[in-house]
């Protein structure tokens, strides 16, 4: 009986491996891999990416890899910037706990975004947001930027808050960030900024902001939208539903 | 190709070239001059104020004596590049493909349409008068109902792996990057090769798909929509530096049942088969059966492409004279400048165009069939996919 059960459970690791299909060897090659070295290890693991999108079997083990790869502080910084971007392809909740500390790292925090971007998963969209007050420089513009592309409405307030120190290239993140989530309290932040503005050359940068805006605000309901300009991923959160009646649409500019 | 549609605007006698940006200094150096001996004579005349060279594209953008600009960049650059200028009020004469993803394009053609610029995509085929003719001869029902257009794209290229080597002097790398991901320089993944890295551009498919996959649409009046699923198998190099496919076959259906197959196992051109015989067309000939669909109807000498193009001649009826004369594919897009019309090839189509081939390279790196709504611009049904109709930018990247 105990013989039978030991081998059930190596029949049971050898699918599972089998299904992996990818050896700790090419798992140790893509943790080494720099420009110049084969490719092939790194082939061999976006195989298995693509097989176990359609295997859901096969789906764990292969994300697991992934992740362990993500948060291997000895890892190459190509090899972890390569399963980031496997991720962004196949990653789910599970993986964002490994994602969101790399948001902070100073050469990480890119690829961290192309995949939490892509995570259908509400954990990443508060990966994101938690990360804003924590980073800087291009860092933060590119946190700022995830969560435009999220249309995260929640993240309003927090960026709100923001907004009074940011150097100029991270305000304007910030107020396309506004112009993208497209709510009425983005619609507000935005016309106090373009009253507050001082004359000068040069169109506003609100008004590309406030015009997406005031698109998001007229536009029907994302169920009875077919216009392809209105679609959006299904990982963005669009939460207005307001018509032109909102007291913000009779000020935007044609 | 920046500077190849430079000399053809460079050329006009109602065009004044007054500035390039690219962050190689040696490519924009290159350009100035050229621009400069150009005009050596107006300069003298006071006519001409010299050529300024920018670093990067927002400066030169940011200009209020500039009407238009080219659009010749790297693919991944494409959609920046196009918005920025829309919202910067320029017209645009933008080079193929479109954009590097489905996402993108569409921001694009929203954008431009919102701002109310001109944009001509860099099809230049479509001011060929052999590619005008057969499609005019298609629309016009002379092969009847027609069920298949296969469109041959050159064989891709592999290359070894590169190690990463110092960037060169003058070249600003971490601009020419852009919003793509950060990776180490070496020669063979900039400039003209950058065509073969799918993180810059989407290889053959994408490159010469957006000529014939184009004039497929064109010819079958597609321009406005897209197929309903698409699927097919690539070969993707496995190793060395460039990984775009280099074999593939990959097949569009359309709602109304037509199939547009793209491949690179076919000679380089579009062939349209209908029920009552076929046409092929290719930058250097046109062929039919029967022969004597192209007799009344002799393709005139384009003179090169998108070099000037008369009217049509022949016994054909009006009712076949489907697209408006064309004198050039560049002179096209300046006329729609100062007349504010739409060129000969809209952005929209071009989106609509570029879109198959991205479809064709998301189906066969997933090695299944996709669904797609073309009303919607949504893959059926299919998150994973969706996963692949955009990419996440570089920051401080954004569209």
């Amino acid at each position: 009986m105990k013989l039978h059960r030991l081998m059930r459970l190596l029949v049971v690791a050898t699918l599972v491996a089998a299904a992996a299909n990818a050896t700790p060897d090419e798992w140790e090659d893509a943790a080494a891999y720099e420009q110049g070295a084969s490719r092939e290890c790194l082939s061999t693991i976006e195989d298995q990416v693509t097989a176990a999108l359609a295997r859901r079997a096969t789906r764990r083990a292969v994300v697991g890899a992934l992740d362990r790869l993500v948060a291997d502080e000895a890892a190459t910084y190509e090899g972890r910037l390569f399963a980031c971007r496997q991720l962004a392809r196949i990653g789910g909740e599970e993986s964002v706990d490994d994602l969101a500390p790399l948001l902070r790292d100073e050469r990480l925090s890119d690829g961290a975004r192309y995949a939490l971007e892509r995570i259908e998963a509400e954990a990443a969209t508060d990966a994101l947001r938690d990360a804003l007050e924590e980073v800087d420089g291009l860092r933060r513009i590119g946190v700022i930027n995830s969560l435009g592309e999220r249309r995260d409405a929640k993240a309003v307030p927090p960026v709100a808050a923001l907004l009074p120190e940011l150097d100029r290239a991270t305000t304007r993140a910030a107020v396309e960030m506004l112009g993208e989530v497209g709510d009425e309290r983005a619609a507000r932040l935005l016309l106090g900024l373009e009253r507050a503005r001082r004359p000068g050359p040069g169109p506003a940068l609100t008004s590309w902001p406030m015009r997406s805006c005031a698109a998001a605000i007229t536009s029907p309901p994302r169920e009875t939208s077919t216009s392809p300009s209105r679609s959006s991923p299904p990982w963005r959160a669009r939460t207005t539903t307001s018509t032109c009646a909102s007291p913000a649409c009779a000020v935007w500019p044609s | 190709m920046g500077r190849g549609n430079m000399r053809q605007f460079l050329g006009m006698p109602d065009v004044q070239v007054v500035a390039v940006a690219d962050p190689d200094l040696v490519q924009r150096d290159a350009a100035r001059k050229e621009v400069e001996a150009k005009y050596a004579g107006e300069s003298a005349s006071g006519t001409f104020r010299g050529c300024a060279s920018y670093n990067d594209y927002r400066e030169l953008l940011a200009r209020d004596d500039i009407d238009a600009v080219i659009q010749a960049t790297p693919d991944h650059w494409h959609a920046l590049v196009v918005v920025d200028a829309a919202r910067a009020g320029k017209d645009i004469y933008g080079e193929k493909p479109l954009s590097l993803t489905i996402q993108q394009g569409r921001v694009m053609s929203d954008t431009v349409t919102r701002y109310g610029r001109v944009f001509q995509t860099g099809s230049q085929q479509r001011s060929d008068a052999r590619f005008r003719q057969a499609c005019e001869l298609v629309r016009g029902g002379r092969i009847g109902m027609v069920c298949r257009v296969t469109c041959g794209l050159p064989t891709g290229s592999r290359t070894v792996n590169q190690p990463a080597i110092p960037v060169p002097d003058g070249f600003d790398y971490d601009l020419w990057l852009g919003p793509a991901p950060e990776a180490p320089y070496c020669e063979q993944r900039t400039h003209w090769n950058f065509r073969w890295i799918l993180d810059y551009s989407g290889g053959q498919v994408t490159d010469w798909g957006a000529h014939h996959i184009d004039i497929a649409h064109w010819g079958l009046g597609l321009g406005m929509t897209g197929p309903v699923e698409v699927e097919g198998e690539g070969e993707f190099p496995t190793d060395g530096l460039w990984n775009a496919a280099v074999h593939y076959r990959f097949v569009a259906r359309y709602a109304k049942g037509v199939e547009i197959v793209v491949t690179d196992d076919f000679e380089n051109g579009v062939k349209f088969e209908g029920e009552q015989g076929w046409i092929f067309v290719s930058r250097s000939r046109i062929e039919a059966h029967p022969m004597s669909l192209l007799m009344d109807a002799p393709a005139e000498s384009s003179g090169g492409m998108g070099m000037g193009m008369s009217s049509m001649g022949g016994d054909r009826g009006v009712s076949d004279m489907l697209y408006p004369t064309a004198t050039g594919h560049r002179r096209n897009f300046i006329d729609c400048v100062r007349m504010r019309m739409e060129p000969i090839a809209p952005i929209e189509q071009a989106h609509r165009t570029i879109t198959v081939a991205h479809l064709g390279n998301i189906a066969m790196q997933l090695g299944r069939k996709v669904r797609w709504n073309p009303d919607t611009e949504r893959f059926v049904d299919d998150p994973k996919a969706e996963r692949m109709r955009d990419r996440a930018m570089r920051a401080p990247w954004r569209l």
